[in-house]
């Protein structure tokens, strides 16, 4: 790949700009209440999207009629920005996210929930987790615990998704599943195994070179598939809703990456 | 012309005071939450009461057991809420546009002339009188409020009881076949509520179960002519999945005089 010096210096300077003119927004914008807030959130991720040329398709709308755990599949950090480019929740977080630089500040302004593997603090994490959704707070939920390179998705660790089984919560929630099929690259080739690790950030990559690359990068095409929410009435046990949840993610995940038509134009305009 | 109907010890009519209809929402409140188990918030628990922000609205119709009803303490056995286009459009808007996008409906104004939109809701009888004389009392005493208020179609939201979708893929496939209103009459379900297509097309389809497995309510419309709109929704709080049913005054009339006779021209009854 041909270095790409001025097209960095310039998608850097773009997000200094959004970034600190959406913070001095964020902060006077502080008396006003939660709402405006989540809308200049919104606004950052698309922001970061469009600097990015991440160009989202989505296919259906997110569940709205009460708390809801979004699940989607885990491909990279880029996931956050097409999450919230899209979603009114807040993000489930592993603890060392909170100490990134920039990006772990940004994630405890927003909200974000960090939490710990470990057995010890799985209950009182998932309590913590049900006393924000009965105050009304939806969250995104990366139940795979960590990202995989987008072609496939990894078992769920259930142990979170118990906020929906019996008991739990005193009020209904939602949980939905969310396909993220990052499709092809902005020339029109398609993601595969040979390219996946462009955008995908697993494994043992460290973040700076793969974000150094990203800037360089013309772009990507994402298909976001909303999947079926379902009611916490009816989930009896976390590991066969994690079980289900993941069925449905390969399914849809290997549909939307064989899409060679776009999703009908209303879908994309749910986010333009 | 009065609305009030009467059959033995039963009355029907239009509330006329607080207490009245403090005992309908105490009706409510024990068929949909005790009864039927949606989740009431603490303030309903405490009350004892099913409230909404339509009520203050609405016009309720209830049924009376005069023989055991006091001034103080009215002995509700059956209720209606009954919210007209006039009046919701003044409050901000009708209930079912919480799960349903009644554009068609609403197309063509009521200051234009058309008839007035008439929606129907938080239908319950008590437990103690389900032998059919409380339902036609309340249907009577609609017909008869359609006349005076020169209502020309009737819709609302009906429940299936539950919210897993592949249990009521049949009935809900059997309702799209056989009873899909026109589009110009079509309501559709809101994308944020929606639940998923694809189980509808359930294999083993058995028209004649999935209309047995209808609830009783929704085959009383069905009888009376009713037709449905696009797509089912999810009801967190209700644990049901709801679709819109439409039903236009003329298809109501023929049907209605073969069931009931001439109830429609002359109610029974006195003061209202």
């Amino acid at each position: 790949m041909r270095p790409r010096p001025l097209r960095v210096a310039g998608r850097l300077g773009g997000f200094t700009l959004l970034t600190g003119g959406l913070l001095l927004l964020w902060m006077v914008a502080a008396p006003l209440g939660s709402a405006p807030r989540r809308g200049l959130r919104r606004l950052w991720c698309r922001g970061v999207c469009a600097l990015l040329g991440i160009r989202l398709l989505i296919d259906g709308v997110p569940f709205r009629a009460c708390p809801t755990v979004f699940v989607p599949n885990h491909v990279s950090y880029l996931d956050i920005p097409v999450l919230g480019a899209l979603l009114d929740a807040t993000f489930v977080a592993k603890a060392e996210v909170a100490r990134w630089p920039l990006f772990g500040f940004l994630a405890r302004l927003t909200g974000t929930m960090f939490v710990r593997r470990y057995w010890r603090e799985a209950k009182r994490q998932r309590d913590a987790l049900a006393a924000r959704m009965a105050r009304g707070e939806s969250f995104v939920l990366f139940a795979e615990g960590t990202s995989s390179n987008g072609l496939d998705v990894l078992p769920l660790k259930s142990s979170l998704l118990s906020v929906a089984e019996p008991g739990v919560l005193e009020r209904p929630i939602a949980v939905q599943p969310l396909v993220l099929a990052w499709r092809r690259l902005a020339s029109g080739t398609p993601i595969d195994a040979a390219n996946a690790e462009l955008y995908a950030w697993c494994g043992e990559a460290s973040l700076l070179p793969h974000l150094w690359r990203v800037l360089q990068l013309d772009g990507v095409e994402v298909a976001v598939r909303v999947g079926p929410p379902r009611l916490s009435w009816s989930v009896t046990s976390r590991k066969l809703l994690a079980t289900e949840l993941r069925a449905y993610l390969r399914r849809g995940l290997a549909e939307a990456r064989a899409e060679v038509f776009l999703p009908a134009a209303s879908a994309v305009e749910a986010v333009a | 012309m009065t609305i009030a109907t009467r059959s033995g010890t039963l009355e029907a009519r239009l509330v006329e005071d607080r207490n009245e209809l403090r005992a309908a929402q105490e009706l409510r409140y024990r068929v949909f939450f005790e009864e039927q188990g949606a989740y009431a918030d603490p303030t309903m628990r405490r009350a004892r009461c099913d409230v909404d922000r339509f009520d203050e609205h609405a016009d309720h119709l209830v049924v009376l057991d005069l023989a055991r009803s006091t001034a103080r303490r009215p002995a509700v056995v059956g209720c209606y809420r009954l919210l007209r286009e006039r009046v919701a459009l003044a409050a901000g808007g009708f209930y079912s546009q919480e799960e349903f996008d009644l554009g068609p409906l609403l197309a063509s104004s009521v200051e234009s002339g058309r008839g007035e939109l008439l929606e129907l809701g938080r239908s319950c009888v008590d437990p103690a009188y389900r032998n059919g004389t409380v339902v036609q009392l309340l249907w009577r005493a609609i017909a008869a409020y359609l006349e005076v208020h020169r209502c020309a179609l009737l819709f609302g939201c009906a429940s299936l009881p539950g919210s897993d979708v592949a249990a009521v893929a049949g009935p809900i496939r059997y309702l799209h076949e056989r009873h899909l209103a026109p589009l110009h009459l079509r309501p559709v379900a809101l994308a944020a509520r929606r639940v998923a297509h694809e189980p509808f097309a359930a294999e083993g389809f058995d028209p004649v179960a999935a209309f047995r497995a209808l609830p009783p309510l929704l085959k009383g419309y069905l009888r009376l002519g009713a037709m449905i709109g696009e797509g089912a929704v999810l009801d967190p709080v209700f644990d049901t999945i709801d679709v819109c049913i439409v039903l236009p005054r003329e298809r109501i009339d023929a049907r209605y005089r073969r069931h009931y006779g001439a109830a429609v021209e002359a109610p029974v009854g006195t003061a209202a």
